[in-house]
């Protein structure tokens, strides 16, 4: 990895404008959790935290997965300025592997702030004294790598790949966990879910398909699916980023 | 230092370049072309952000494409106007040399030394976003010349300086031709690149229709006549004498009677001629100029041939 790379990507793409919207977010998604909290004759607590956060806190990593692995590559083409990037001495794998890695921290910390919002409301102040909130940190960051890498290996193969890429994050990866049959290995979600430790208490027919499908699916296996996507992805865009053409948009078509 | 073999470009059923063949060395080279023509595509395959379709590209002996060697060498001036608008001129420049793998002191020391260069010293601190054409050009010249290249590629940077600007500029390329390198230019404009070298590459729908130095490519349009403005005050007596030379195949007298323009296919037996017509028959001629020696001319008749 390229630390300048990193760091300056990194500070790109946690500029106090890219954080407002997320910080927003994280405030709704606390005021939902309070207005659950209003409406929900089951009193606040793990039950509705461990919910909460696998029908929606775990969509959030895909959000701003979608959101940040633009920034990675194809938004320089967009701008034109992928040009400076590419003529550099710095060799283009370690360019993609190093703002890729910059982009997982930033989908990581952009998530993790609606997390400890849900959590705040739902645990109290002294959330990060539970276990299973720092689990889900953990599993966050596994999933930011794991969408991440995905992401930014679609947006090199793909142009304009945002329409698909939230087509996979707001379709496919809502509706495939709940879906009968064994598609639900086929979604990144299923796996964050897998090893969450969340009471196995359910409130709904959605949470209750996700439970039912994430508690067929042997946890090790789910490790080492979501590395696997993560690394295998990332090291796939760098090599194709190394072999193929990316030049400023208007000529790329 | 820079080699094109056979080389073609096509983008779908488009050519961008058609079967090149041409050796660049150092000194000033200018690539001269309309749009379109393929020079901006001849610019990405020597900084190795293209593969050629066909025929190969080599820079210092190697395969430009994502070479990291070879960008050791290279600096690369866009034709895009593009940048992170976000940040200063300065931060800016100090951000691609850390890129190209100096140091924090190095990067910095070297970002001072070529924005000076370049002439930016006083606006490197102003956000991009505010930034003139003219000094966009001038930040990307910097950049350019963090490594100190042995290659510098410049595509269409003239566009937007002022006239004193254009003279710094140049004189600035000029000075780095001396120095050894390789300058390569690229333009539409063909008085601008006459300023600069009389090495020339004339491109045209990706077809590269002649390079070398400008008097030579001249010589290979002979075939087409060449045209010669004399000023005379007895410009219907000079048309007469030049017309009796059996390689003047027309005179034609201007509506103001200051001048005559003659077409010839032997301009350089003309010329020798001229001196002891004048004398001979005690013409009063004030000057000559051949409109054809202007770029423009030569590539209007390399492209209409």
């Amino acid at each position: 990895m390229h630390a300048y790379v990193f760091t300056s990507t990194l500070k790109d793409m946690l500029r106090i404008g890219r954080f407002i919207p997320w910080v927003l977010l994280a405030i709704v998604l606390g005021l939902v959790s309070l207005l659950w909290d209003q409406m929900s004759r089951i009193p606040v607590g793990a039950d509705q935290y461990g919910m909460l956060v696998r029908l929606i806190v775990y969509r959030i990593v895909a959000l701003a997965a979608a959101m940040f692995t633009t920034m990675v590559i194809s938004q320089e083409v967009e701008q034109k300025t992928i040009v400076y990037l590419v003529t550099r001495t710095v060799p283009r794998n370690v360019i993609l592997f190093s703002r890729g890695m910059a982009a997982v921290v930033a989908v990581t910390v952009m998530s993790w702030i609606s997390l400890f919002a849900v959590a705040f409301v739902m645990l109290g102040p002294g959330f990060l004294g539970e276990s299973m909130v720092w689990m889900d940190m953990l599993i966050m960051f596994l999933g930011s790598v794991a969408y991440t890498s995905l992401f930014i290996f679609v947006t090199l193969i793909i142009n304009r790949a945002m329409i698909a890429i939230l087509a996979f994050t707001f379709v496919w990866e809502a509706f495939v966990p709940i879906l009968d049959g064994d598609m639900y290995l086929l979604t990144i979600s299923t796996y964050m879910s897998v090893l969450a430790t969340h009471p196995n208490k359910t409130f709904g027919a959605v949470a209750a398909a996700i439970q039912n499908n994430a508690s067929a699916v042997n946890p090790v296996y789910a490790w080492i699916v979501l590395l696997t996507v993560g690394i295998g992805f990332l090291v796939l865009g760098g090599w194709w980023f190394s072999k193929n053409e990316y030049l400023p948009r208007e000529d790329a078509e | 230092m820079i080699s094109f073999q056979n080389c073609s470009v096509w983008y779908g059923q488009v050519i961008g370049m058609n079967d090149i063949t041409v050796e660049i060395g150092p000194g000033v080279t200018a690539l001269l072309g309309q749009n379109g023509a393929g020079k901006t595509t001849m610019m990405r395959l020597i900084t190795g952000q293209m593969h050629p379709t066909t025929g190969g590209v080599s820079v210092f002996g190697m395969d430009p494409f994502a070479n990291v060697e070879v960008y050791k060498r290279l600096g690369y001036v866009p034709d895009i106007d593009n940048f992170p608008e976000h940040l200063s001129g300065r931060e800016f420049v100090y951000r691609m040399a850390r890129m190209n793998g100096m140091t924090h002191e190095g990067a910095t020391m070297r970002t001072d030394l070529v924005i000076g260069e370049v002439g930016m010293a006083d606006r490197c601190d102003k956000r991009l976003k505010g930034y003139s054409k003219g000094m966009r050009q001038r930040i990307k010249l910097a950049q350019a010349m963090l490594n100190d290249p042995d290659i510098i590629l410049l595509d269409e940077p003239l566009n937007g300086l002022d006239p004193i600007g254009r003279r710094e500029y140049m004189d600035y390329l000029g000075a780095q031709a001396l120095k050894g390198k390789a300058v390569i230019v690229s333009s539409h404009i063909l008085f601008e690149v006459e300023q600069m070298t009389r090495s020339i590459m004339l491109m045209h729908r990706g077809r590269m229709l002649a390079s070398g130095d400008l008097r030579a490519i001249r010589e290979l349009i002979d075939r087409h006549p060449h045209r010669i403005r004399i000023q005379t005050d007895q410009p219907r007596e000079v048309a007469s004498r030049l017309m009796a030379l059996p390689y003047v195949i027309s005179a034609e007298v201007d509506p103001n009677d200051i001048e005559v323009e003659i077409r010839t296919k032997q301009p350089a037996m003309f010329y020798d001629a001229l001196p002891g017509l004048v004398l001979d028959h005690g013409l009063r001629v004030y000057g000559f100029e051949s409109p054809d020696n202007n770029m423009e001319s030569v590539f209007h008749y390399l492209v209409e041939a």
